[in-house]
Parts: structure tokens; sequence; C-alpha cells
């Protein structure tokens, strides 16, 4: 859960950022393209862990002891100084909320915004 | 005993169940989609979350045999899923993961759609544009 949350903060921090930068605007690629870029950095983050899943152990601990395994946005330091917080699925929570709360809002302001003849 | 997350993931498919045709209907009738698509989500994870009360309940010391009175089919079928089903941990985990990106592109779509009526809008009502 963690490498997942950490693999996807940065892409998260950066569509944050424009954001804000934006006057709490978002367009659709920001729509489209922050959550792709938080999936697959995430995704990234949990490499090592995939061949688990797919029951292929020998890969599995080879990819654990490779040597830039920490190419992974530092998958095997994380896991030698991991330590699991009961918030950390509170806050994956939180995001997934946060990025639908922001997406429907855009979708509420256009709409009114349309509806009083003002077009983005 | 089913899983929490088959829990969760029973309420989302409820919520989104009994909310998707007044949505569908505003959407083929070109009405703004921002209420029927929040009330959708609303629905969704509010009953998604109801779904697991019980666990709250245990959690707060109630016994375990919450799981299975009769009286928890008010939290979206609980107890006759628990009588029913077991497990659930990964296809509940699955559902919840292809129901939040299904809701999340639906809103995406309705915001496209609410940008393509505004833009035809205002090329309608931009004069010398006739």
């Amino acid at each position: 859960m963690n490498h997942v949350m950490l693999g996807a903060a940065l892409p998260f921090l950066v569509c944050a950022a424009i954001y804000l930068a934006r006057g709490a605007r978002a367009s659709l690629g920001l729509l489209v393209l922050g959550p792709l870029a938080m999936g697959l950095s995430g995704a990234w983050a949990v490499v090592p862990d995939m061949p688990r899943a797919l029951h292929h152990q020998d890969l599995y601990f080879r990819l654990h002891h490779y040597r830039h395994c920490n190419i992974w946005w530092f998958h095997c330091r994380i896991d030698a100084h991991e330590v699991d917080y009961v918030w950390y699925p509170v806050v994956f929570v939180l995001v997934g909320a946060l990025l639908l709360l922001v997406a429907w809002r855009e979708l509420a302001r256009t709409e009114r915004d349309a509806a009083a003849g003002r077009v983005g | 005993m089913a899983h929490a997350n088959f829990h969760i993931a029973t309420g989302i498919a409820v919520g989104t169940a009994i909310t998707l045709i007044p949505l569908a209907r505003a959407w083929a009738s070109g009405r703004p989609l921002a209420r029927p698509v929040g009330r959708l989500l609303l629905a969704s994870y509010g009953l998604g979350f109801w779904a697991v009360m019980p666990g709250f309940l245990t959690k707060l010391g109630a016994p375990n045999s919450v799981h299975d009175a009769w009286w928890s089919n008010v939290f979206v079928l609980h107890g006759f899923i628990n009588a029913h089903y077991g497990g659930g941990l990964l296809i509940g985990e699955l559902a919840i993961g292809a129901a939040f990106i299904g809701h999340y592109l639906l809103v995406v779509l309705a915001l496209r759609r609410a940008r393509a009526l505004a833009r035809a809008h205002r090329g309608r009502s931009a004069p010398g544009t006739m």
C-alpha cells in the first residue's frame, strides 16, 4: 500500500500544484493525464512485487536482490524500513475521493457557467 | 463470512444501479449532469460505507453475531451475503477499483459533454454566425 502511495505522490503533488496555480480549475488534460500518471507511477513502485502475484517466486526474490532495486521508487529501501500505519489506507481512500471531487466540481462549474452564458 | 471488501463492493454496485437510470435519462435528453452524477457518487460510496456498518459496530463492542443477525440485512443484505458467501478479499478489491475507475471516467466524459454542449451553445448564440 505505501509503495503505491509513495509512487503516486510525486505526480499527485505536481498535479495539485498545477491545479492550484490555475485558480483551482482543471483542464480535461489534467483530469485524464494526472490520475493516469499517478496510476503508472504507483504501478512502477510495485514492479518488484508483481511476480509474487503471478506466482513467480524466483523472479520475485531476484528483483528484491537486484543491485538497482531502488529504481522502482526506492522499493527495497522502503521494504527495509517499512512500518505499516493505519492511516495509509485512509490517505489512499482520501486521495481517491479528492480526485472524484475535483472532477465533479469541474463538471458542476462548467455546467453552471454554461447556464449563466459564460463559456470557459 | 464475506470479506469487508466484498460488502463494500456490493454497496457500491447497488448504489450505482439505483442511480444509473436517472443519470442515463438526463444524459440522453441533454440536461445538466452534475446533480445526477453527484447523486450516483454519493449513493454508491455512501451505500459502500453503509454495507460495512456491522464491522464498525463490532469494533465498538457489539457481539460478532451482528454479522449474521437477520436485521443486519438492512446493511445492504449483510447477513444474507455472509450466510451464502465466504471470502471476497481480492474480488472485492478488484470490484472497488473497477468501480472507482468507471465512476471517474463517467465524470470526465460528462465534463467533456458539458464543454462540447457549451461550445455548441456559444456557436449558436454568437452574433453573425448564422
